[in-house]
């Protein structure tokens, strides 16, 4: 920057300075250092990308955390700095890179616009350069939020289960435990087989009405226990179960659907 | 035909049987309608009351009634309880709160809010734990898959609709916009005595 805009600028832009000296006056107040925050060594990067999830997190962080507000952003430095990751994220990831290059031509566009005289229209102020950054923070800082909320309510299988009688366990019937799939239907054909337990008709009722419900339902069973199983022994325990006991019949059907629903999947 | 308090047995045993929340109507069938939706309902909040003190408690979801071990004693339950629940990234979070609120969107609304590329992992995770799923195309050219959350979102973390999602914040208050001061008014001190002199 030269020497005529510098005078310009509202607030003074950081200058080149030895650390302890006055660098800037910052709304009025002196500053000696460069703020800490700013600057993130390219070392560093595997953090940074870690830390942030992209230039717009990067801004907020700056302006939350160093009290810049958008107006006192060390346009000049902040660009210098952007390029820099640019060009270390040229060789590691292009799209990342692509975001950032766009954030600091953003940057730049609006301390452009804010030094050029605003035209002063009949009946009103011409829009403010940074009305639409602002717009976009606030949009996704709230959203920011909103998923660290949600992350804190209860969440079931995290922070509690659905309750399982036992009984349920004890009548299950393991999916693809060979004998039951493969082997001679039981007691399928007799119609008048009594309920074993009032229990098998609970389970049995939700199947019937919702057979692809009953079969996505196995399917995310599976893949949990894939997820989760395969790290360690006994984890035939998590497949799913078949709970169309009543009639002491395999449900075969429904360890299709599940098959069939994990076939469309790899495919 | 069955007193109240039998009626709210009947109710107990089922919702502890059942694998899948219940809605009042399913319940009513038990009952071959005899019992008025009300009355379900008051029972169903007498029951909730009844296991106040208990491990498990009754809640209603967005499917219905179910009961559950209550979150301040999972830190014991999750020690015999191998299985992990997955741990979502922030970019998944933030993903998720998008689509939550901002329901339907497409991945270039979420993009365009989150500031990067949203990757295809980020929301095959959200549908394969069954949140977000596809719901239709945007008649827009390219026509752009809509997403939206699931009642199975809503059910797992335990709200009865959408309007239970937690408030947004009024952020906006925080982060104003103050206005560019005049450069007379500003503290450039050797500056702004020469750019006036100029």
């Amino acid at each position: 920057m030269n020497e005529p805009l510098q005078r310009t600028i509202p607030t003074p832009a950081l200058a080149a300075g030895a650390p302890g000296a006055l660098v800037a006056k910052v709304r009025g107040e002196p500053f000696t250092e460069l703020p800490q925050d700013l600057y993130i060594p390219p070392d560093a990067l595997e953090v940074f990308f870690e830390t942030f999830e992209g230039p717009l997190d990067l801004l907020l962080y700056l302006i939350r955390k160093a009290n810049l507000d958008i107006l006192d952003i060390p346009m000049a430095r902040l660009t210098e700095q952007y390029m820099e990751y640019v060009e270390v994220m040229r060789t590691k990831n292009l799209e990342l890179a692509a975001e950032y290059l766009v954030m600091a031509a953003m940057l730049m566009e609006i301390k452009s616009r804010m030094l050029l005289p605003r035209p002063t229209m009949p009946g009103g102020e011409g829009e403010d350069p940074r009305a639409e950054l602002v717009r976009r923070l606030l949009e996704y800082e709230k959203m920011k939020l909103a998923g660290q909320r949600l992350d804190a309510l209860p969440q079931l299988g995290r922070d509690f289960f659905p309750v399982e009688v036992w009984i349920e366990q004890a009548l299950a019937q393991r999916l693809l435990d060979p004998e039951s799939v493969a082997g001679p239907p039981r007691a399928c054909e007799n119609d008048a087989a009594p309920p074993r337990h009032p229990r098998g008709a609970f389970g049995a009722r939700a199947h019937e009405r919702h057979p692809a419900a009953a079969a996505r339902r196995g399917l995310r069973r599976v893949r949990r226990a894939v997820r989760s199983g395969a790290r360690r022994a006994g984890a035939h325990r998590q497949l799913p179960r078949c709970t169309r006991a009543r009639q002491g019949k395999p449900d075969r059907d429904h360890a299709v659907r599940i098959f069939r629903a994990h076939l469309r999947e790899a495919g | 035909m069955l007193n109240p308090n039998e009626v709210k047995i009947v109710l107990e045993a089922a919702l502890l049987a059942a694998q899948e929340p219940l809605p009042i109507s399913e319940l009513r069938k038990m009952f071959d309608e005899e019992v008025g939706a009300d009355t379900i309902r008051r029972l169903l909040e007498e029951l909730r009351e009844a296991w106040k003190d208990r491990g498990v408690e009754l809640a209603a979801t967005a499917s219905g009634w179910r009961f559950q071990t209550r979150a301040s004693y999972q830190k014991f339950l999750e020690r015999i309880h191998p299985e992990k629940a997955p741990r979502y990234s922030r970019a998944v979070l933030e993903t998720l709160a998008i689509v939550a609120y901002r329901q339907p969107v497409t991945r270039g609304d979420i993009e365009e809010v989150r500031g990067v590329t949203v990757s295809a992992e980020v929301i095959k995770r959200l549908e394969e734990r069954g949140w977000v799923e596809l719901i239709g195309h945007k008649e827009v050219p390219g026509r752009p898959a809509l997403y939206a959350t699931t009642k199975t979102f809503l059910d797992d973390l335990g709200l009865r609709s959408l309007q239970e999602l937690p408030p947004l914040e009024d952020i906006a208050k925080t982060l104003d916009l103050t206005q560019i001061p005049p450069p007379a008014s500003q503290p450039a001190p050797d500056e702004s005595e020469t750019a006036h002199t100029v």
